[in-house]
């Protein structure tokens, strides 16, 4: 394991005006690692993820990506750092195909002119890549994708780029079983890659069946993140419904 | 069953033709009539519907009146017709991709037009003067009408009606009520009046077939040896074709002498050139620029392109502004064919004839579908029924209501192949 | 004490070695090939010049003429059109045959259902065969097939390929391998191998398991088979017999297993108890890895008789596992075939139960992951079992082949 985690998130805080979200939350994503992020609705999931992809800046804390303090104040300068999200609604064009859909707002071109073949290339190496080979033809347009493909779509432009960090929102959310074990063993296969990878999930199997690690947040608290392979179902599953379990947990 | 060699990334097992849609070899003529069905099934009819709608028309008025309907004369009348629709149709294409309406854009360009007229005759400048500050005008609404929108927030819809509104009231002050300005100047009048010799018709009508054909396959080409999705090359001759025919066959018509008399009177008009030229950038812009991509995208999806990093709201000013300046140069035009500009210029159903050209084209009015062609075809087709209806002496309610239905069925077509895509989705 | 290599040994070996790396890696430069293989430039023309004379190989530009810089080399590819071996995959419920080329591209295959139950060896023999044949006659006239290979799921021996018993197609003591070969009459032998024991060597070389060289694979049809790499090797123990996990005891209380045993994990997380636990009857005609796709598939719709099934299923599962890993210290363990599915909708119990169950040591590194070639693991293991005599000894081959074809046969 590399000793320095990609990412490190260290005693952040963050509040909404009186409504205190993030307190003292810590988390690490480390490289080729799939790192799952479990928690209960309002425990703190998205406000977390925001924060790391520059939505919105953190209140208190520190926030290092690969070892270096940071402080991304947008998803552009997020990206910059290498920093990829892929949010539940995919944020795909559908009037556009998989290659303009990849590359959207960085586009190569040659001149003034896109250079098309070149973004088709990259476009179909990183799905070749990444096996996929349920999308068909790299120009089918999204809008005659279904949910799986979509997600595999989004989820492959997030790869495109020299992307050390990976956030997928729910992926598996809205998604038929055949489509999930798809777009879990993509997810698998971009930590494989050498990506660090943070996984947001509600299902328990998804969660065990890819990460290496489970993070769980309880009312804004981070009260675990250990390795998959030292927990059990129930355990994490305390984790998230009563923020403690057995050792694991906050000492009170 | 040892592995001593190095490990290397990469390919695990390939799959022939036939395991995954994918890794079918490019070309392949039975899979690419495949994807095209698809396409129509999924309510992508591209310029299908605008192509046949053309053909029927034209057979339809030819045999209703065979005598005057294909003569000479009238076929030139027609193209010169079709220009100032085509022009602003090409400008509204850029604004109904981002799904939003400029109901401005015809009495835009009668404003642009007027000033143009006040300094010919009034002020007595050059005619590129007057061009120029009739452009710069159109550029100046646009922007406003683009701020609006985009930074005040105010529906298009909303916006586009005030101006409407507004700006016959400019036309008005500067023409005078119920007055004409008469346009004079040799140069505009050349415009749509004046044919270039036959010619340099022929040379231009093959150069432009030359053009295309070698961008077709040198693309064509490009992508075959890259190993790249590429149509088969059957269908790139038939687009190939299928452009030379019209290419030909319009410049053959135009070429033949049309006067009744003995002077010789023949020649493609100047004003066919200018929308060529103008339909060759619009669809470099759209089709093979980052500019264009992104037009598309806010189009699909606002949302999605704000989170790439696009910004939108430039990209909202600027289709504004674009459809402002093209609504001037129609203008322009249309002040060429009529000699005069009057306090009604681009007010009535201008407007609706340009917006009817795009939807009729293939321009979605829900935005993120469209080409700059489409204004092309549907401002043949809007034109052919204007001519066909007046030919037929038809009575001017008649007219009214016969464009209004087909303005219809365009947007039904459009509305139907919209919810056909939503459903084939998922 | 033997003498060194033969200039002739290293050749064989050297073109062995050149011919598996554009077959596993796919086609590559000269230059990549004399770094990777560690030869110098003119050994690897000589080299690519015998196995382009032998038809093996073929030298081209590449695909892409891409960036401008400086003038492109030339790419060695495999013939892998024109080069082709038949795998063969018998599973309980459907046969499938296919043809892959040099490389590892699969030019065809067709698939037949077959009757559970008692199967009569000539008409499986015909059946093989009969689909075999049609594969080849869709090849080209110039193709020539250099090898066969079949997967088996049940004990198979190693030697001489014989199968000793089918728990679930019920077949014994069959020399399988020969009987095809004389039905198909190519010239070139049939290798029959433990289905899983494919799967691994598939997933290894191919799949998921690349570059990982100690893996065990899990396959799932109706029963559940095994494949153990160890070292990079296949492990078969005295006989081959050895890697038949779905043997292994897990609850000596259990139910009956089909080779006579208790508690096997076959016989606790197959697809029929699946099926029963989860209350299913399985429709006629429907395949059984169809049946267990449809459980998970309820289970993940919140069907709680469906959940309630995979968890029982992926207790025991899960239990088989944690031996693994402690026995073998894998770093990786794939599961294929329908384990694929029962997996991931049991992943959960699965990783808790080898948690609680398996030594912290070799468990904080395993990695648990699904086939990457998914039913076709045991397919393209055969086909690259096919290929190892080619691989072996390049030249040989064709050449034997070659002979074959010009004296008539009787």
């Amino acid at each position: 394991m590399p000793a320095t985690p990609v990412l490190e998130l260290r005693g952040v805080d963050k509040s909404f005006g009186p409504v205190k979200v993030l307190h003292d939350v810590s988390f690490t994503a480390h490289a080729g690692e799939v790192t799952a992020l479990v928690g209960d609705n309002g425990a703190g999931k998205t406000t977390l993820v925001k924060g790391i992809g520059g939505v919105h800046a953190f209140d208190r804390g520190v926030y290092r990506f690969d070892g270096r303090p940071v402080r991304p104040r947008s998803p552009r300068d997020a990206a910059a750092l290498g920093i990829e999200i892929v949010h539940q609604d995919l944020a795909l064009c559908e009037n556009l195909d998989i290659v303009e859909n990849m590359f959207l707002g960085r586009e190569r071109s040659h001149g003034i002119a896109l250079d098309e073949a070149a973004m088709e290339e990259a476009a179909a190496a990183t799905l070749s890549r990444l096996s996929v080979r349920t999308v068909g033809s790299v120009r089918r347009r999204v809008s005659e994708l279904s949910g799986g493909q979509r997600q595999t779509v989004a989820i492959a432009r997030a790869a495109l780029w020299d992307s050390r960090l990976v956030v997928l929102d729910e992926p598996s959310a809205a998604l038929g079983v055949a489509q999930t074990q798809q777009v879990l063993e993509l997810v698998r296969r971009l930590a494989d890659r050498g990506l660090a990878v943070v996984l947001i999930s509600h299902n328990m199997n998804d969660v065990f069946a890819v990460s290496d690690r489970v993070a769980a947040l309880y009312l804004g608290r981070t009260v675990a993140q250990v390795r998959t392979a030292d927990v059990t179902h129930r355990q994490v599953v305390e984790l998230i419904t009563s923020g403690r379990s057995g050792d694991l947990g906050p000492r009170a | 069953m040892s592995t001593d060699l190095p490990k290397s990334e990469k390919p695990a097992v390939k799959f022939a033709a036939g395991d995954f849609a994918g890794d079918r070899p490019p070309g392949d003529m039975r899979s690419a009539a495949l994807d095209a069905w698809q396409r129509v099934r999924s309510g992508d009819l591209g310029a299908t519907p605008a192509i046949l709608g053309l053909l029927g028309l034209i057979v339809l008025f030819t045999a209703l009146r065979p005598e005057t309907f294909l003569s000479k004369g009238n076929i030139a009348n027609l193209f010169t017709q079709a220009l100032p629709i085509t022009i602003l149709a090409m400008g509204l294409v850029f604004v109904l991709l981002l799904g939003e309406i400029d109901l401005s854009a015809g009495v835009a360009s009668g404003v642009c037009a007027a000033v143009m007229a006040k300094l010919l005759v009034d002020a007595g400048q050059p005619w590129y003067v007057a061009v120029l500050a009739a452009v710069a005008v159109g550029i100046v609404i646009g922007t406003a009408l683009g701020a609006f929108v985009a930074l005040v927030r105010i529906p298009s819809f909303v916006v586009s009606l005030a101006l409407f509104l507004g700006l016959q009231g400019i036309t008005l002050r500067l023409i005078g009520e119920g007055g004409t300005v008469p346009v004079r100047d040799d140069v505009i009048n050349a415009l749509a009046n004046k044919n270039m010799p036959v010619g340099l018709g022929w040379a231009l009508a093959a150069a432009v077939i030359v053009g295309y054909a070698a961008t077709e396959f040198l693309r064509w080409r490009g992508q075959h040896a890259r190993g790249l999705a590429a149509r088969p090359i059957q269908f790139v001759g038939a687009r190939v074709g299928v452009v030379t025919l019209a290419v030909l066959g319009g410049t053959y018509l135009l070429s033949q002498d049309r006067a009744p008399g003995p002077i010789v009177l023949a020649g493609v008009p100047w004003g066919v050139l200018l929308v060529a030229v103008l339909l060759i950038i619009c669809t470099f812009v759209l089709g093979r620029t980052r500019y264009g991509r992104h037009v598309y995208a806010v189009g699909g999806n606002a949302e999605a392109a704000r989170r790439a990093g696009i910004n939108v709201t430039r990209i909202r000013v600027s289709v504004f502004m674009i459809a402002s300046t093209l609504a001037a140069i129609s203008g322009i035009v249309a002040a060429s064919r009529l000699s005069s500009v009057a306090t009604n210029s681009g007010a009535g159903n201008t407007l609706l004839y340009a917006v009817g050209a795009a939807v009729i084209g293939g321009t979605s009015l829900f935005g993120g579908r469209g080409k700059a062609r489409d204004a092309v075809l549907g401002g043949l087709v809007i034109a052919v029924i204007d001519n066909g209806l007046g030919l037929l002496g038809t009575k001017a309610y008649l007219n009214f209501l016969i464009t209004g239905v087909v303005l219809l069925l365009a947007a039904s077509i459009d509305a139907t192949a919209r919810r056909r895509r939503s459903e084939m989705g998922r | 004490m033997k003498a060194g290599p033969s200039p002739e040994e290293i050749r064989r070996h050297n073109l062995g070695t050149l011919l598996r790396f554009v077959h596993l890696r796919g086609p590559a430069s000269r230059a990549v090939l004399a770094e990777s293989l560690g030869l110098n430039r003119s050994t690897i023309m000589a080299l690519t010049a015998d196995l382009t004379a032998a038809g093996l190989v073929r030298e081209e530009l590449p695909r892409s003429p891409g960036r401008r810089a400086g003038r492109p080399s030339l790419v060695v590819r495999p013939e892998s059109t024109r080069v082709y071996v038949l795998a063969f995959d018998v599973g309980v419920d459907r046969l499938v045959v296919a043809r892959v080329g040099l490389g590892g591209t699969v030019l065809a295959r067709r698939s037949t259902d077959l009757p559970r139950g008692d199967v009569d060896p000539g008409d499986l023999v015909g059946a093989l065969a009969s689909s075999a044949r049609a594969l080849v006659r869709k090849a080209g006239r110039d193709a020539v097939c250099v090898g066969a290979a079949l997967g088996f799921p049940g004990i198979v021996r190693r030697a001489d390929g014989r199968i000793i018993f089918g728990p679930n197609i019920h077949l014994h003591d069959l020399d399988l391998g020969t009987a095809l070969a004389r039905r198909l009459g190519l010239g070139v032998p049939v290798r029959v191998a433990n289905d899983a024991d494919l799967g691994a060597l598939a997933e290894h070389e191919r799949g998921t398991g690349m570059g990982c060289d100690n893996l065990v694979y899990l396959h799932g049809d109706v029963g559940i088979g095994g494949g153990i790499i160890v070292g990079g090797r296949l492990l078969g123990g005295e006989e081959g017999f050895g890697g038949e996990i779905g043997h292994m005891v897990v609850n000596p209380n259990g139910r009956a297993c089909a080779c006579g045993a208790r508690g096997c994990l076959d016989a606790e997380v197959g697809e029929p108890t699946l099926l029963d636990y989860a209350g299913r009857v399985q429709a006629p005609g429907q395949a059984g890895r169809e049946a267990v796709r449809a459980v998970v598939d309820a289970a993940d719709r919140g069907d709680a008789e469906a959940r309630e099934a995979l968890h029982r299923v992926g207790t025991w599962l899960g239990f088989a596992v944690a031996n693994l890993v402690n026995i073998f210290n894998p770093a990786m363990v794939v599961f294929g075939g329908t384990l694929r599915d029962v997996y991931l909708g049991s992943a959960a119990q699965v990783r808790s139960m080898v948690a609680t169950s398996a030594l912290a040591a070799p468990r904080d590194r395993v990695k648990l992951r699904t086939a990457e070639l998914g039913d076709d693991a045991p397919l393209i293991g055969a086909a690259e079992f096919a290929f190892t005599d080619l691989l072996a000894d390049p030249l040989q081959v064709p050449a034997r082949l070659r002979e074959a074809e010009e004296t008539p046969v009787s």
